[in-house]
This record gives structure tokens, C-alpha cells and sequence, in this order.
């Protein structure tokens, strides 16, 4: 073989390679890519059932690399029968070359090879975008599969434990019942609201709306109990205040009275308290607790307040509900945070000293330094002069007014004895409406 | 098979371009013409010229003849031209006291036959030609006459005149090896035909090659290599003009016969040897398929109603069927 020849065979050797390469590709590209992105979807779902499962960097190189050989070699087969010959690859040079064939000829023997151009030109070029986009997508799919966090499968509705709020209910409900203070049929009713709560799906337990049903249940539970020991701490502090003034009828009597304002208060209140007990607490001499002598209006008063305490130590501490402090302050000792006044249970006072109501001062709760009163100045509340600005229909202030009503009651009557002149008509718009509403039906009517 | 020598194919290349320049230097201006005329003879075939009177088809076809050595004859055919005429006849003669029909050749003997203006003899005369053409020999009652070698037929045309005329029919068509338009000249040509011609003077025409020569030539020509491929090549494109074979083909009503494609590889051998090569190239195929293709393509009705014609058509049929009958996949592309 001369050097022409050889230089020929080895163009056209570049050439087969490329165009059978091409062809390797073509037969590999689409079954790659699909099997590229189904190994993900397959990887991503292994991850999803076992989050615990850890796949190492060499396993994973390694089933993809095992993966693409596999693909590569079925491609090859099925590519093989496109390949093409050096044969055709030199008729393919001689054509675009426009060497007439010569290359065929000189094979042949018949002519010598021709001279090897100084410059050949690319016959064909790669198309980048249908190599580079499979390729791409097949490793961008398949290293995501494998890096992307994934969130793991909804454990079984099995394996869901129960908010720790009911178990703390239970607990609260079952301090309270040993107290035996209160009476069973709210504690029942208790325990039916929270079977409600369990019998729904277990998916549903830790929703907002059933995190806050339990909530709100414990916070009610709560409150009524501590409703109940206030009742109790108020009517023993009555009784005590009785048994002091025991030779002052007026203040005797006044005692008695809020007493009773207090065994009401019990007798309303949700958390019932034992009949029992309550009979006990109201003592033995149903003449009335005037007639009670001290001593026993003192022991009276030592159950009441061992009723209380037992009661307040079935509650949770200082931590778990602010109120506790607000009726000790009912009770007339303390310093209404709010407003700092004496005797304020902070709800109904109108705010002032920082507290939630916003008014002046700084709340004692508050760490830092607290807010000079000098800094105050005088304060007017802000006044807005909408009525030069108004258009027709707006709304410029609502005030309550009481609607002027007929004072006449409606009576069955006969229509001929009848007495009422009727509410119907222009009586409508001149007796019953507001002042604007009677302006604008008149003008209307106009 | 053994094929032409490179010595002898330089020999034949030489004289081959004696005889082209030798006629360029008596026909001005229609140097193609000239080409494929002699690429014609070379293959062997038969030449219809299309064209519009007074470009110079008789003048090529008897300088032609004349710089060969070979003998030519004209016959101008006219409605009322006989086979006979064209054929021969036998002759009722006496020979040594005894009567007997003696075969009397007509113009058809010779190496050379110019027909004039074919389309207006009629079909019966038109036909006479057929057997002769193919076969290179006339059976007349019975009896054939072989024609002398070589014989060609250059057949020309009027385009313009319709009147009176008989188009040739398909298989009469089939038997031209080439189908040539003349072209009128440009004005350069024009000027140096003006130069040198008077009117009525016939150019001087010397003979530059001999029979012999053309022989041995026109065996050469025979010896060309034709490659697989070349082959190949050839076969696609017959095949293409036919309906359903190729997009171009859907104008097509008729294609072209396996005779095309025997026409299209002797033309590709005989231009090959003109360009001294010992091989029939892919190039040669395409410079010779509108030659071969032209008359023996029938369009449809739509095609003349969108105004094709069956050159359009052939390089429609060129551009679509590749070299090479193989696909390149589609991650590559041409450059």
C-alpha cells in the first residue's frame, strides 16, 4: 500500500468512525434518556419508602455506569446493520470531493491513487443540540435522583401517637376529680368531648382545627375550675368576714349576702361543686348562716378554704394560667396591672400602665426602664372633619339612636272597632325611620 | 473484462479534442453542442436536435461526417416521403435473360444519415426508421440488409412548426440517445459567424479522423469501468421518474425506460473517455441525464398547467437522488 492509499484509507477510516459513532449514538440517545429518567423515578421512590436508606457515591456511579454499558452494547447490535464500509466512506469522499470517482477506480487498480488535497473539508458535522440534550437530561435526571432531598412517604396512620395535650388533659381531669370538689356530669362531659376528638382520623389529629378544639377544651376545663375555687376562696373569705362581725348585724348581713351571691355563682358555674360537699359547706343550721355562732362559722369557713386549696392544688402553678393572679386581685389586695388600681380584675378596667388595653404607663411586667409620666403630654383624641370632604353616600359617623317606635301594643279587634290607625303608608316614613332615611324617601317621593 | 489502458485512452483523449476543436473551428458558438454531439457518436446512440432553422444542425451534422471520413446522406422528410423512400426498394431487373427483384438501398445505408426535419414524415415513414435504428439493419420483403457500421441517425426537429407535422411517437423517441436543443447564438457568435461566412459557401472541411480511428475509439469506449456505484447511481435515477419513486416523480406521467438507463451509461463511458479518464463517474451521469432523460419523460397534465418542463423536471430529480444510496443519521449533518 503507497502513502496515497494509505492516506486515503485513513480518511476515510476518520469518516467510518465518525458516521458509525453517529449511528451508536442514534440507536443509544432515545432508550438512554428514557431509561435515565425511569432509574430516577425508581431511585427517587426507593429513597421516599426508606428515608434511612443511604445509596454511597461508588454504588451509585456503579449502577449508572453498569446501566449505560448495557445500553451501549444493545445499541451497538442494533446499529451495527447501519454501519457503514470503508468501501462507501471512500465513494462518499470522492463524490464530495468531485474527484470523479476516482478513488473507486484506483481500488480497482485501474489508475493510480490521486494526490490527498492540502485541506480537507469537514464533510459532515456533529449536531450538537441532538448529542448534547440527551446527554444532558439523562445525567441532570439521574444525579437529582439521587441528590434532591426528598420527603419520606406518609408514615401509617399506626404509628401516629396522640397529641400530648390530651394525655394532659387527662391528667388535669383526674387531679381535679380526686379533689372531689366538683361534681361528676362535667367531668363526663369532658371525657365525651375528648372521645370526640380521638375518634376522628388519625390523620386529622394534628390539624389546626382539632389542636385548637383540645385547646380550647383544656382552657375551658381550666377556667371553670378555677372559677369554681374562686367561688370557693370568695365564700370562705365571706364566711371569715362574718365570723368577725358577728356582733355588727349590717356587716353581719352584707357578708351573708355576698355569700350567697358566691354559692350562686357556684351554682351557675359549669364545674359544679359536690352536692355533698356544698351540703356540708352550707352547714348544718338551715336557719340561715346568721345564726351560725363564730366557732362554727370559722370551721365553716376552714372547709371552704380547704375546699379552695384543694382545688388550687389540683390546678397547674403560677405558669399555666395568668388569671389566678387577676382574682386575687377581685379579692380587693392586690394592684391591677392594667390600671394599677386595687380591686380590678384587669377585664373590665379601661387599660393605662402599658397593659393589653394600651394605656399610659409602663406595665410592671415589663423589664427595662419605665415610662416617665412627664414624657406624657396632653392628649386629645383625634378629631376627623369628614364633612367637607364627603360625597353623596358616605358614611359619615353611626350613632344609637332608638328607633321611635309606636308605644301602642297590637290587639285583636274586630276590623270595624279596630283602634290602631295602622303603621303602614307615609306613616312608615314620618314616624319610624332614621332622620336621613326620612330625607331621602321624601326627596325620592318628590 | 478488460479495461481501457491509460495509453490508450491519452491517444484517444488527443484525437477526440483534435476532432472538437476541429469542429468548433467550422460551427462557432455551440461548443456543448459540439460536446455531447461527439459523446453521442462515442456511445453509439442516435441524436435528435430540437431547434429553430438556420443554427447550424445540418451544417454540424455534415461537418461532422466530413471530418470523420464517413459517409452521410440527407433525406428531407415530407408528409409524402414513402418508407421506401428511405429504406430502399427492390427493383424489378433483368439479370442474364432472367427477371428477379434486386434490392435497391435507399438513403438509410450510410454511416451518416441526416433527417431532416423527421416530424414531418408520417408515421408509417417515421416507423421504417424504427427497425434500423435498434437494429441497425432493414428487412424489406422479407429480407434483412444489415446497415453499415457505424451508422448513426442525426435527426432534427422544428419546435416552432406544428402545422403538417407528426410528433414522434414514444417508441421512435426512445431509440435517440440523446434529445439536443440548439440554442440560438449570442451576439459575439453572431458577429464572427457574419466575419466569416458568405451566404450560400459551404466551409471547408477537412477529415481528421479516420474510420478506423473512430472505430477503435467507439471499442475503447466499450472498455470504460463502470463502477458499482456509477451503476447504482444510474439505476436510482431511471427509477426515480417514475410515479411514487421520487417527489419530482409526482409530475410525471410516463418515466424512463431501462433503454435510459442503457443510454445514460454508455453516454457516462463515452464522456468519460473524452475527459481521459478509464472510468465512468457519478459527474458524468449527471452532465449526460438531461441529454438522455428530455424525450423520454411524459409530464401530466398538471405539470404543463404549472408551466413545468422536462429539463426543470430532471434537475428536480438530480437534486433529490443522492450519489450514494446511503443515509446519514441525524446527529450528524453536511457541512
Amino acid at each position: 500500500m503507497n502513502d496515497r492509499e494509505s492516506a486515503w484509507n485513513q480518511l476515510a477510516g476518520r469518516l467510518q468512525r465518525k458516521i458509525n459513532l453517529a449511528w451508536w449514538w442514534q440507536s443509544l440517545a432515545a432508550p438512554w434518556l428514557i431509561s435515565a429518567i425511569t432509574f430516577s423515578i425508581i431511585i427517587l421512590f426507593v429513597r421516599q419508602s426508606n428515608p434511612a436508606l443511604i445509596i454511597s457515591p461508588t454504588i451509585a456511579i456503579g449502577l449508572v455506569l453498569g446501566l449505560f454499558i448495557i445500553h451501549s452494547l444493545a445499541a451497538y447490535l442494533i446499529a451495527k446493520k447501519r454501519f457503514i464500509s470503508r468501501q462507501e466512506c471512500l465513494v462518499k469522499l470522492e463524490s464530495n470531493l468531485e474527484l470523479d470517482n476516482a478513488l473507486t477506480s484506483a481500488q480497482m487498480g485501474l489508475r493510480d491513487w490521486p494526490i490527498l488535497p492540502s485541506a480537507v473539508p469537514q464533510l459532515l458535522r456533529w449536531n450538537k443540540l441532538r448529542i448534547l440534550i440527551p446527554s444532558a437530561v439523562a445525567i441532570i435526571t439521574t444525579c437529582a435522583s439521587f441528590a434532591l432531598p426528598v420527603s419520606a412517604k406518609e408514615t401509617n396512620e399506626s404509628d401516629i401517637n396522640e397529641p400530648r395535650l390530651w394525655s394532659q388533659i387527662e391528667t388535669q381531669l383526674e387531679e381535679i376529680k380526686a379533689t372531689q370538689v366538683a361534681e361528676d356530669p362535667y367531668f363526663t362531659n369532658i371525657e365525651e368531648q375528648l372521645e370526640k376528638l380521638r375518634q376522628q382520623p388519625k390523620s386529622d389529629w394534628f390539624n389546626h382545627s382539632s389542636l385548637e378544639a383540645s385547646d380550647h377544651l383544656k382552657q375551658q376545663m381550666l377556667s371553670d375550675a378555677n372559677e369554681l375555687k374562686k367561688s370557693l376562696s370568695s365564700g370562705a373569705n365571706q364566711l371569715q368576714r362574718m365570723a368577725e362581725a358577728k356582733n355588727q348585724p349590717a356587716q353581719q348581713k352584707a357578708a351573708a349576702d355576698a355569700m350567697q351571691q358566691a354559692l350562686q355563682q357556684m351554682r351557675k358555674g359549669k364545674m359544679q361543686a359536690n352536692q355533698d360537699l356544698l351540703k356540708q359547706l352550707q352547714g348544718e343550721n338551715q336557719n340561715g348562716l346568721q345564726q351560725l355562732s363564730k366557732e362554727q362559722l370559722e370551721k365553716l369557713k376552714e372547709q371552704w378554704q380547704q375546699a379552695a386549696q384543694d382545688m388550687q392544688g389540683a390546678l397547674p402553678g403560677d405558669d399555666g394560667d395568668w388569671k389566678d393572679q387577676q382574682w386575687e386581685a377581685a379579692d380587693g389586695d392586690q394592684e391591677c396591672d392594667g390600671c394599677g388600681k386595687k380591686g380590678c380584675d384587669g377585664e373590665s378596667c379601661e387599660g393605662g400602665r402599658g397593659g393589653v388595653n394600651r394605656g399610659p404607663g409602663t406595665n410592671k411586667k415589663l423589664l427595662g426602664k419605665e415610662h416617665q409620666a412627664d414624657e406624657q403630654g396632653n392628649r386629645s383624641p383625634l378629631k376627623s372633619d369628614l364633612s367637607a370632604r364627603s360625597l353623596p353616600g358616605d358614611l359619615l359617623e353611626t350613632s344609637e339612636i332608638d328607633h321611635d317606635k309606636s308605644a301602642k301594643p297590637f290587639s285583636p279587634s274586630s276590623s270595624q272597632q279596630s283602634q290602631n290607625s295602622g303603621e303602614g303608608g307615609d306613616r312608615v316614613w314620618r314616624d319610624s325611620l332614621m332622620p336621613d332615611e326620612q330625607k331621602a324617601l321624601k326627596n325620592f317621593f318628590e | 473484462m478488460e479495461f481501457a489502458k491509460d495509453e490508450e485512452i491519452t491517444l484517444a483523449k488527443e484525437k477526440i479534442d483534435h476532432l472538437t476543436r476541429h469542429l468548433q473551428q467550422v460551427i462557432f458558438g455551440q461548443e456543448e453542442l459540439i460536446q455531447l454531439v461527439i459523446t453521442g457518436l462515442l456511445a453509439r446512440g442516435h441524436i435528435l436536435l430540437e431547434g429553430l432553422p438556420g443554427l447550424g444542425k445540418t451544417e454540424l451534422v455534415k461537418t461532422l461526417s466530413k471530418s470523420l471520413g464517413l459517409g452521410s446522406k440527407r433525406v428531407q422528410f415530407t408528409p409524402d416521403l414513402l418508407p421506401g423512400d428511405i429504406t430502399g426498394n427492390p427493383i424489378l431487373q433483368e439479370i442474364n435473360g432472367q427477371r428477379e427483384f434486386i434490392f435497391q438501398p435507399g438513403p438509410l445505408f450510410t454511416n451518416i444519415l441526416l433527417a431532416d426535419e423527421i416530424n414531418r414524415a408520417s408515421p408509417k415513414t417515421q416507423s421504417a426508421m424504427l427497425e434500423a435504428m435498434q437494429e441497425r439493419c432493414v428487412t424489406v420483403i422479407g429480407e434483412t440488409h444489415s446497415l453499415p457500421l457505424p451508422f448513426f441517425v442525426l435527426a432534427t426537429q422544428n419546435p416552432i412548426d406544428l402545422e403538417g407535422t407528426y410528433p414522434l411517437p414514444e417508441a421512435q423517441l426512445d431509440r435517440f440517445l440523446f434529445k439536443l436543443q440548439v440554442s440560438r447564438n449570442d451576439v459575439s457568435t453572431l458577429e464572427q459567424i457574419v466575419n466569416k461566412r458568405e451566404l450560400g459557401q459551404e466551409p471547408e472541411v477537412n477529415s481528421v479522423m479516420t474510420e478506423d480511428e473512430l472505430n477503435d475509439i467507439l471499442k475503447l469506449v466499450r472498455q470504460i469501468y463502470l463502477p458499482d456505484v456509477v451503476a447504482n447511481y444510474i439505476a436510482r435515477l431511471v427509477d426515480s421518474t417514475h410515479r411514487g419513486q421520487s417527489k419530482a416523480a409526482s409530475h410525471i406521467k410516463f418515466g424512463a425506460s431501462p433503454r435510459a438507463a442503457l443510454s445514460l451509461a454508455s453516454a457516462a463511458k463515452a464522456r468519460a473517455l473524452m475527459h481521459g479518464r478509464n472510468n465512468a463517474s457519478f459527474e458524468d451521469v449527471k452532465a449526460c441525464a438531461h441529454a438522455v432523460l428530455r424525450h423520454r419523460i411524459i409530464l401530466d397534465y398538471n405539470a404543463k398547467i404549472e408551466g413545468l418542463d422536462n429539463d426543470q423536471l430532471i434537475d428536480q430529480l438530480l437534486e433529490e437522488v443522492p450519489f450514494q444510496d446511503t443515509a446519514v443519521p441525524a446527529t450528524l449533518s453536511a457541512s
